[in-house]
C-alpha cells in the first residue's frame, strides 16, 4: 500500500503510534547532536536540520528538508540491548528471579542501516540460544524508516547493501518529497496505520521525483568499501603491518564499539547488597579494546592495541560472516565520525587490501 | 522463554585436594542433563561470579569438576566444603567426538590441567574398550605433583590404556621421562590412516602436538583440540570467547584442526 501524504500528517503519524500504546523513539536535537530518544509528541522530533559529518567531526545545521539528516551517536541498540540490563536476582540459597522488562517500541525516523542493524542483532540474540531480555524489548516493534536523501560524508551503506534507500522489512518506509511524503506500508500493521493518514494515490511524477532523489543520494556517497570476497581476503592479512600502524594512532578508547549499532559484547557483573542478602547479576556493554576483555589467567590474549584493532575490524568485515552469515557492518559511519583521532574504518580496509 | 542465565543448585558433596593449587569437587546437581566428554559448565559462586570449568568425569551420580586456583572466583571455590552450595549451568559446548571413531586408534594428549578435559574421554573409552584399537594417553606436567588423578593410572593401564608420562622438572623420586609431552610421540605406534588425535592443554603445547600429528600423517579433520578463551555467558551472546570466526563457547571448545587451521597459532588472536 502506498500513499502520498501532506507534510503536516507526520504529526498525526506519531500521535497514532502513541495512541496504539507504543513507546515512540525518534531522533531529537539535543545540545547540537541528534539522538534517538523516547518522545511524547511530534514536536520533539528533530526537523529542518542536516548534519555535517566527517572523520572525528559532527555538526548540525539548518536545512529546508525536514529529515535531511542521518543519525547521531546512539542507535537502536541503546533501546533493545541497553548499556545495562539486570539478568538475575539471586539469594544466598540460590533461589532466583528473572527480571524481564517488556516494552513495545515504535522506532520513528530510522534509516536503512538501522533496519539492517535490527536484523543483525536479531541473529545474535535470537538466532541461537534465545535471549529473553532482548526479546522482551524487541517483540512487537513497529518501524517507520526513512529513505536517506542526504547521506553524511561518513556513510557507506551502499557498499554493504543496506541503504541509502531502505532494503528489507519495515512497517512503513517514507521518502520525503519536495512538499509531501511518499509512504509505503509493507506489513499489515503498517497498512493499518497508513490507512488512517490523509493522502492520495501516488502519481508518476512522485515516483520520478523519488527516483531522482535516490540517484542524488547514491552519487553523494563519498566513501565505499569493496566487499567482494572481503571476509576471506582479510583473513590473509592477519599478520599485516597495517595493524601496527593503526595502533600508533588508536587510543583504544572503545568509542567506535560504543556507537556501533551492531557491537553487542557485554560483561556480567554481580552487584551484592551490603548485608549480603541478595545479589543482582547484570550485564553491561563491554568492548574488545579493553585489555581485560580477553584476559585468561591474568594474561590478556590481545595484549597489543594492534591485535585489538584487528579484532574489531575483522569482526565487522570477516569473522561476522562465519559467525552469523553476513557482514557485521551496516555502513552507518558512526565509528568514523565519533573516533576522537579520526580513524576511518573504510580507509583501513582499503589499506589492508592493497597491502602486500 | 527461559533465561539462559538461570542456575541449577549444586550441593558440594566432597572436595578432594589433587595438589597444592588444584582441587576436585563432587557436586550433587538435581536432574543434571546428559553430557559428553569435553563439555563444560559455568560454576557460580554467590555474589562473586561465574567461571567456565570442564566436566572432568563421565560419572552420573555426581558432577565432577577439577579446579585450579588462579584468581577471585576460584579462590572462593577453594574455600568451600561439603554441604556448601554453588550455582551450576550447563553442559555447554562441543565435545570430543569419540563415538564417531569406533575401530580407530586413539592418541590422547594432555598438558597439566588439560587432563581434566581428557579424563572423560578415557572413561568413555574404557566403558567400551573393545570398540577401539590402540589407545594412548600422553600426559605432561611441569612437575610430578602436576600429574593429576595419579591413583587412577593403575586402573587405566589395566583397562588397556597405554599411559605415557613426562614432566618438565623431575622432583623427589621421579624416575620417569623428563621433557615436553611431544617427546612421548616417539613411543607411539599407530596406523596414522586410522588414528584420531585429541588434546587439551596450554596453547603452545597444542600447537606442537598438532604439528606432531600432521608429521605422522594424521588427517587434519581427525585432530581435535580444546581451545580456551575468556567467557562470560557460554551461550554465544557476550562476545568474549571469540576466536576468529568462531565462538569458543558454542562452536567449541573442541574443534577439529581443519576448522581453525587458518587462525590457530596466530599471535594474539
Ligand atoms: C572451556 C573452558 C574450560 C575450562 N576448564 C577448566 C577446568 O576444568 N579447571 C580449571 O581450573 N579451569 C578451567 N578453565 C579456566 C577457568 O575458567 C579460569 O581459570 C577461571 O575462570 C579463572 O577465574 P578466577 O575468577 O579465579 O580468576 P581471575 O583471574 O580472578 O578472574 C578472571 C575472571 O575472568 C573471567 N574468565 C572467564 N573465562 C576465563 C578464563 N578462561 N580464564 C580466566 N578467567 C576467565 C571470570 O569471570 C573470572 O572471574 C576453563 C576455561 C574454559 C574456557
Ligand atoms: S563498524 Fe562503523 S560503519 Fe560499520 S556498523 Fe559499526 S559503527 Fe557503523
Ligand atoms: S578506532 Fe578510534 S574510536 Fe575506536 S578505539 Fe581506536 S581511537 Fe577509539
Ligand atoms: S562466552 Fe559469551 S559468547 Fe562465548
Amino acid at each position: 500500500m502506498e500513499k502520498v501524504v501532506p507534510k503536516p500528517e507526520m504529526g498525526r503519524l506519531v500521535d497514532l503510534l502513541l495512541e496504539r500504546g507504543y513507546r515512540v523513539v525518534a531522533p531529537v536535537l539535543k545540545e547540537g547532536v541528534i539522538l534517538f530518544e523516547e518522545v511524547g509528541s511530534f514536536s520533539q522530533v528533530a526537523r529542518c536540520v542536516t548534519e555535517k559529518q566527517d572523520r572525528g567531526h559532527y555538526r548540525v545545521e539548518k536545512a529546508e528538508e525536514w529529515f535531511g539528516y542521518v543519525h547521531g551517536p546512539n542507535s537502536l541498540k541503546h533501546f533493545l540491548h541497553p548499556p545495562k540490563t539486570d539478568l538475575l536476582k539471586v539469594k544466598p540459597d540460590l533461589s532466583q528471579e528473572v527480571p524481564i522488562e517488556r516494552k513495545r517500541y515504535a522506532f520513528f525516523g530510522i534509516r536503512g542501516c538501522d533496519i539492517a542493524s535490527l536484523r543483525i542483532l536479531d541473529k545474535v540474540f535470537l538466532g541461537g540460544f534465545q535471549d529473553p531480555y532482548y526479546a522482551g524489548l524487541r517483540e512487537g516493534t513497529f518501524t517507520v524508516a526513512f529513505n536517506c536523501t542526504r547521506p553524511a560524508r561518513t556513510c557507506f551503506c551502499a557498499s554493504v547493501g543496506t541503504g541509502p534507500f531502505v532494503r528489507g522489512g519495515s512497517d512503513l518506509i517514507i521518502t520525503e518529497l519536495r512538499d509531501s511524503f511518499l509512504i509505503r506500508a509493507t506489513t499489515d500493521e503498517g497498512k493499518d496505520v497508513l490507512e488512517e493518514l490523509d493522502g492520495r494515490e501516488p502519481k508518476q511524477r512522485d515516483y520520478d521525483e523519488e527516483k531522482e532523489l535516490e540517484e542524488r543520494s547514491l552519487s553523494a556517497m563519498v566513501r565505499r568499501v569493496d566487499t567482494r570476497d572481503l571476509p576471506s581476503k582479510l583473513l590473509e592479512k592477519l599478520e599485516s603491518d597495517v595493524w601496527e600502524d593503526v595502533a600508533r594512532r588508536c587510543l583504544a578508547c572503545g568509542s567506535c564499539a560504543m556507537v556501533c549499532p551492531t557491537c553487542f559484547c557485554y560483561e556480567v557483573v554481580d552487584d551484592i547488597t551490603l548485608d549480603g542478602s541478595g545479589s543482582v547479576r547484570f550485564r553491561r556493554w563491554d568492548v574488545c579494546f579493553r585489555e581485560e576483555f580477553s584476559t585468561i589467567h591474568g594474561n590478556p590474549i590481545r595484549k597489543s592495541v594492534a591485535s585489538r584493532y584487528r579484532q574489531w575490524l575483522l569482526h565487522k568485515f570477516s569473522y561476522w560472516v562465519g559467525q552469523f552469515g553476513e557482514l557485521g557492518c551496516v555502513g552507518c559511519g558512526r565509528c568514523i565520525t565519533w573516533c576522537p583521532v579520526g580513524i576511518d574504518i573504510t580507509e583501513e580496509v582499503k589499506r589492508l587490501l592493497s597491502d602486500g | 522463554m527461559d533465561s539462559p542465565f538461570l542456575l541449577r543448585k549444586g550441593v558440594i558433596k566432597e572436595v578432594i585436594p589433587e595438589n597444592e593449587n588444584t582441587k576436585r569437587f563432587l557436586i550433587e546437581v538435581e536432574e543434571f542433563p546428559p553430557f559428553k566428554p569435553g563439555q563444560f559448565n559455568m560454576l557460580y559462586v554467590y555474589g562473586q561470579g561465574e567461571v567456565p570449568i570442564s566436566i572432568s568425569s563421565m560419572r552420573r551420580d555426581l558432577v565432577e569438576h577439577t579446579v585450579r586456583l588462579v584468581g577471585e572466583v576460584t579462590e572462593d571455590l577453594f574455600s568451600m566444603k561439603g554441604g556448601n552450595i554453588i550455582g551450576v549451568r550447563g553442559p555447554y559446548g562441543s565435545h570430543f567426538p569419540v563415538e564417531l571413531f569406533r575401530g580407530f586408534d586413539l592418541v590422547l594428549v594432555a598438558g597439566g590441567l588439560g587432563l581434566a578435559d581428557i579424563k572423560p574421554v578415557v572413561e568413555y573409552v574404557i566403558g567400551r574398550r573393545e570398540d577401539y584399537g590402540r589407545v594412548y594417553l600422553l600426559v605432561g606436567a611441569k612437575n610430578p605433583a602436576g600429574l593429576l588423578y595419579r591413583e587412577r593410572y593403575g586402573e587405566w593401564m589395566d583397562e588397556g590404556i597405554d599411559l605415557l608420562l613426562t614432566v618438565d622438572r623431575p622432583e623427589g623420586s621421579w624416575e620417569g621421562h623428563v621433557g615436553v609431552v611431544t617427546d612421548l610421540f616417539e613411543f607411539v605406534d599407530v596406523d596414522p590412516q586410522r588414528t584420531v588425535g585429541m588434546m587439551c592443554g596450554p596453547e603452545v603445547m597444542m600447537y606442537f602436538t598438532v604439528r606432531k600429528f600432521l608429521e605422522m600423517g594424521v588427517e587434519e579433520s581427525r585432530i581435535f583440540l580444546s581451545v580456551e578463551r575468556h567467557m562470560k555467558c557460554a551461550v554465544g551472546t557476550c562476545g568474549h570467547c571469540q576466536f576468529g570466526y568462531t565462538f569458543v563457547c558454542k562452536d567449541g571448545p573442541v574443534f577439529p584442526y581443519s576448522r581453525i587451521k587458518s587462525i590457530f597459532g596466530v599471535r594474539e588472536l
